[in-house]
């Protein structure tokens, strides 16, 4: 499937040389993004993708409250307007999809957007039409991204997905778990199928996927996508009210949710976050980890300890 | 873990209240109509109350899940056979077969029933708003499950003789999920139907124990 070879091996010297580099330098910006983001390309590929994307869950389900729908609007035009690109969904979320098309309708340019969501459904003959349910809720004629979710019968909708992808109408497959939940069986997916993406949990607290599947996906060249970057909003609260570490203004951190994303996006096999909110000014926090310098492998140790110890 | 917040629970309801109206006062009217039957009490009683209490439960299955509740809870779909197949059971034991007969009297389980009636009334509708949220966003008996639940229990309590097991395992399944959303989006308020719920299913049961053991000579 895809060229890119960053091997385990590569992969750990690559942390290493970090650490004597003094740090990840910061990705060049894509083409159409503004100057001075992170981005990383998607394995294989020549397309960048900024590192801070936007998960949905819970936080675009509003249902029909229309003052809900204008405010989200607002949320996620400032994430266009502040590079973002990536946005992740599922039917799962109830009217999360629907909501974000509402206001992608109503953003004057979402030209960024890396439209990515899932299939959840048992039955693989249902996720044809889920599929263009979806395709309707959002009001786009194609997902650039499209994820079994949870592998849930991941052995037909993958079959489905590739039969899709073929034809042009996905640009690329994936599969997702999270909470930490069914690593061996996501290792034997992405071992054994060929996917561009895989979507799972990593934050500094929840460190198992740094075991197998990161360095798998970086040894198969696959896209990672990191859900739950603040376990929900439990990290958040644990750190809040703690001080950052001075040391914080040497990656550029001005607050708890940049320090947290950092972390998480300086991993070299991570192709984006996606950091759920519902407010405005969240968002730019959150975008703001895209600026800047990312922690070397030293300072990610750091990093670390100091959450760890709070 | 629910895919919606407390912010969007409450203002879904005060929607969905919105959708209904004037709807809610024909269910309260015919939800006192219950009352004054069981106090009344009698086989034709029985039957109109079962009635009644099915046509309760259908509607929080058909049109409170599956038509709204859905839009924030993709769950939905999986409560609403709780709340269909629990308006089918008391359709065929209390009015296809007459098996229930209520009585509300001034006893002990009468008593229980009333907190219970009021609490399904008055209460519940008025729980959110002591939680900070607006009114608007009231349950109301018969159309939304909490009260629902808390009512029918409340008749079943005085169901005369035994009350049949087969129609205390579905509100079981509902005290459940009543609880499980208190728990999840942490409104302790929300808990207090499901914690009266499960109390009405123990003095249930109570009841059915005493009425099996023989009278004392």
């Amino acid at each position: 499937m895809s060229s890119f070879s960053l091997s385990r091996r590569t992969l750990l010297a690559g942390l290493g040389g970090l650490a004597l580099s003094g740090g990840l330098a910061s990705s060049p910006a894509r083409a159409d993004a503004p100057d001075g983001l992170l981005t990383r390309a998607i394995p294989g590929t020549e397309e960048r993708l900024p590192l801070i994307g936007m998960g949905s869950w819970i936080t675009f389900n509003v249902g029909n409250d229309e003052a809900l729908r204008r405010q989200r609007t607002e949320v996620l035009r400032a994430f266009f307007e502040l590079g973002g690109g990536v946005v992740d969904s599922s039917p799962m979320y109830s009217s999360s999809p629907k909501v974000i098309g509402y206001a992608l309708q109503r953003i004057e340019d979402s030209s960024r957007l890396f439209a990515a969501t899932k299939v959840w459904t048992p039955l693989q003959a249902m996720g044809e039409e889920q599929m263009a349910e979806s395709r309707e809720n959002w009001g786009v004629e194609r997902f650039d991204l499209m994820q079994v979710h949870n592998l849930l019968n991941w052995e037909g909708h993958l079959e489905t997905l590739r039969a899709e992808k073929d034809a042009g109408r996905l640009r690329y497959i994936g599969i997702t778990t999270s909470h930490g939940r069914r690593h061996a069986e996501m290792e034997e997916v992405m071992t054994g199928q060929p996917l561009d993406f895989a979507q799972f949990t990593y934050n500094i607290l929840d460190r198992e996927a740094e075991a197998r599947l990161l360095p798998l996906a970086a040894e198969k060249g696959l896209g990672v996508i990191v859900n739950r970057p603040f376990q929900r909003k439990e990290l958040i609260r644990k750190v809040q009210d703690k001080p950052l570490p001075e040391w914080a203004g040497e990656i550029d951190c001005a607050n708890w949710p940049q320090f947290l994303l950092k972390f998480i996006v300086s991993h070299p096999a991570v192709t984006c976050a996606i950091p759920a909110t519902t407010r405005v000014d969240h968002m730019v926090e959150n975008m703001g980890a895209m600026t800047g310098r990312l922690p070397d492998a030293e300072l990610r140790r750091r990093m670390i300890r100091y959450v760890e110890e709070l | 873990m629910l895919p919606y917040t407390p912010e969007v629970l409450y203002s879904f309801l005060a929607q969905y209240n919105a959708a209904l109206w004037p709807w809610q006062a024909l269910a309260a009217a015919l939800a006192l109509t219950a009352v004054v039957l069981a106090l009344r009490g009698g086989a034709a009683g029985g039957r109109a109350i079962s009635a009644l209490l099915a046509a309760g439960w259908l509607w929080c299955g058909a049109v409170f899940h599956l038509q709204h509740f859905e839009t924030i809870n993709i769950f939905a779909q999986y409560f609403a056979p709780v709340f269909l197949l629990q308006a089918l059971l008391l359709l065929w034991t209390g009015v296809l077969r007459g098996h229930l007969v209520f009585n509300l009297r001034p006893d002990i389980l009468g008593g229980f029933a009333v907190v219970l009636i009021l609490t399904a009334f008055i209460l519940t509708p008025l729980l959110g708003w002591f939680g900070g949220y607006n009114i608007d966003g009231a349950a109301v008996v018969g159309l939304t499950p909490a009260p629902t639940l808390l009512f029918t229990l409340a008749l079943l309590l005085i169901a005369e003789g035994r009350t049949p097991l087969h129609l205390l395992f579905l509100p079981l399944v509902a005290v459940g999920i009543g609880a499980a959303e208190a728990w999840l989006l942490r409104l302790p308020w929300e808990a207090l139907p499901p914690l009266l719920g499960l109390l009405g299913l123990a003095a249930i049961l109570a009841k059915n124990r005493r009425a099996r053991q023989p009278a004392a000579s």
